[in-house]
């Protein structure tokens, strides 16, 4: 476990995304938290939104991106701002599933096994470079993301709630890296593609971050980051997630929006250029992901709006292409963007 | 008595004629002597008289009782006439004790073309013959022209039955109506819903060019659209939120269709599919 920062290279084109930013004061909760996000972190507002799609329905996200695009500082920011327990844990190769989720440790003074949670026993558990991890980690992670709970010697342990795993991958650099296969992928309500800030956005970071002082250490002194800069005081709290959880079940979805999202799904499995479709999983993730983001802008109904913004996220790591359809250029992209015209 | 003062009167007239066969319009001439009563020419001669008869001099009767007349005459017509038949008294008897004046009128042109002067190949002048007829007929003429006028004026200025203007050009408001109704009113199966949704998000992606974005931008552009988004945004009311199990008002359906007046009809199966 290390809690340092990953230094992979960047994305040769990563893909855009667009800043859908409701109204200011369509969601109170979504405000306060994308305001407290707003004070360290600059633009990444639908990151911003899918972390707490992810919250709000209990689901876990995969995040793709370079580094150095504030994957750490978004995830640790919302976490202060509805004042979450947030671990980190840097994944390599020698992990084992025991750093993770803990073990059972003889106590010398009792003469007794005593348990030794991992850092899993928490609200917020960012995985970074979950790839790098061997598939008995990733395993053991993607079990306790499913059941919420973790067996540790011979007692099962609930894990706290909310419960969020936000895992991050490099999308290239492959060597040496397990790539997690489409089963556990399936698990991930969300994987959003991180995009470079715009212009004006990487102006206003350098900016704040030459407005950031030396934090003194005894006599010593180091720059403060931008992780120091994070406001600790917490706006919302728990009990606020809950009931914006509970808010977002009475989000009202109709038979027609769940006939779109149906006929997505079914239209993956019928695609030339798709070898493996989606499970049922993508249609629960999307209506339940939908019905997040209808809540996070105001409303109390799902549209076709919602269904088209999460289709990306929900979808694309829930399918593969067949060999034929890589081989003459396809990209996932391509073929679920020709799928969403299909239907409209 | 009457027979023997005829007889000497008879005896008494003797009869030159200075030409015997006189040119028809040619003034001819006869001397006469006569001794009774004064004669003259007949006064009733008219101008179409076929011979013009005038005692043109009178002399003698002074040292005897006879007198000599002398006749000019004008033959209008060839032939033989008595220019006695022409002479009376001067109480207007006639001058019956006269011995027959012969002359001879003589047409000179070929015969073909006849002797009579009065009878001329032309006809007579129609306006003195048929002045009634020809003052009717321009009567007649004053009333009929702008009587014709008037009706050719009236036929051509006849208001045409105006035709019923033809309906307008159906547009794809037209074509919507009936789905946006029925969906007002859920009157639309969940697949219709869908198709109905999609139909105008499509729609309008295509008419703002915004087919080459991503789907959720052009979605969200749409929503913003002022045009786009009327219909756009009501439709997702109706199917979307829980309101949507009450019926909806159609007041405002024109309002919502609007937009789409200026837009052709697409081809049915698009919005059936």
């Amino acid at each position: 476990m290390s809690t340092e920062k990953t230094t992979n290279n960047n994305l040769s084109s990563p893909p855009t995304q667009p800043a859908t930013i409701p109204a200011v004061g369509a969601c109170p909760f979504a405000d306060t938290v994308r305001s407290h996000v707003g004070k360290t972190v600059v633009g990444q507002q639908v990151v911003v939104e899918r972390v707490m799609i992810a919250l709000l329905t209990g689901g876990h996200l995969l995040l793709e991106g370079v580094p150095g695009i504030a994957k750490t500082l978004i995830v640790q920011s919302v976490a202060k701002a509805i004042d979450l327990k947030f671990s980190r844990v840097q994944f390599t190769i020698d992990l084992l599933p025991s750093d993770i989720l803990g073990s059972e440790i003889l106590d010398q003074k009792t003469s007794e096994f005593r348990i030794h949670r991992g850092p899993i026993f928490t609200n917020l558990l960012l995985a970074d470079e979950i790839n790098r991890a061997s598939p008995k980690v990733q395993s053991a992670l993607l079990e306790a993301m499913q059941e919420r709970k973790v067996s540790i010697g011979d007692t099962s342990h609930a894990l706290p709630a909310p419960f969020l795993v936000i895992a991050t991958q490099n999308p290239i650099e492959q060597s040496g890296t397990f790539e997690l296969p489409e089963a556990q992928l399936d698990r991930f309500l969300l994987r959003h593609r991180f995009s470079y800030p715009s212009a004006e956005e990487e102006t206003e970071v350098v900016r704040r971050s030459l407005k950031l002082k030396l934090k003194m250490q005894g006599d010593g002194a180091v720059p403060m980051t931008a992780f120091d800069a994070i406001d600790d005081g917490a706006k919302l709290h728990i009990r606020d997630l809950s009931q914006a959880m509970a808010a977002v079940q009475n989000v009202h979805v109709s038979e027609v929006f769940l006939r779109d999202c149906i006929e997505l799904v079914h239209l993956t499995r019928k695609h030339p250029d798709i070898e493996l479709g989606c499970s049922p999983r993508a249609a629960l993730a999307l209506v339940h992901a939908s019905r997040a983001r209808a809540f996070l802008h105001g409303r109390e109904y799902t549209i076709p709006e919602d269904f088209f913004a999460l289709a990306e996220d929900v979808i694309l790591h829930r399918m593969r292409l067949s060999y034929e359809a890589l081989a003459i250029g396809r990209k996932s992209t391509d073929v679920l963007t020709e799928m969403l015209r299909s239907l409209s | 008595m009457i027979c023997a003062h005829f007889i000497c009167a008879i005896l008494a007239t003797t009869f030159v004629a200075d030409d015997v066969a006189t040119p028809r319009g040619i003034t001819g001439s006869v001397t006469i002597s006569h001794s009774g009563d004064p004669l003259q020419a007949k006064l009733d001669q008219g101008l179409s008289s076929p011979m013009l008869v005038r005692v043109t001099d009178i002399t003698g009767g002074s040292t005897t009782p006879e007198y000599r007349y002398r006749i000019d005459y004008i033959g209008a017509v060839a032939g033989s006439f008595n220019l006695r038949d022409l002479i009376t008294h001067r109480d207007g008897t006639p001058a019956i004790e006269l011995g027959a004046i012969p002359v001879q009128i003589v047409s000179e042109l070929p015969d073909k073309f006849g002797s009579d002067l009065f009878i001329v190949s032309a006809k007579p002048m129609f306006a003195r013959s048929y002045y009634r007829v020809i003052i009717g007929l321009i009567a007649v003429i004053w009333i009929a022209i702008p009587i014709f006028v008037f009706v050719r004026r009236w036929i051509l200025n006849k208001p045409v039955p105006v035709a019923p203007p033809p309906p307008p050009a159906p547009t794809f408001a037209d074509q919507l109506r009936p789905l946006v109704e029925a969906a007002m009113n859920q009157g639309l199966a969940v697949h219709e819903q869908a198709r109905l949704e999609l139909l105008l998000m499509a729609f309008w992606s295509e008419q703002r060019n915004l087919a080459s974005l991503p789907p959720v931008q052009a979605i969200e552009q749409l929503r913003i659209d002022p045009e786009a988004s009327i219909l756009i945004i009501a439709v997702e009311k109706w199917l979307h939120s829980r309101a949507s199990a009450t019926p909806q008002p159609t007041k405002d359906l024109a309002q919502l269709l609007a937009p789409f007046r200026g837009y052709a009809p697409i081809p049915l199966a698009e919005v059936s599919q």
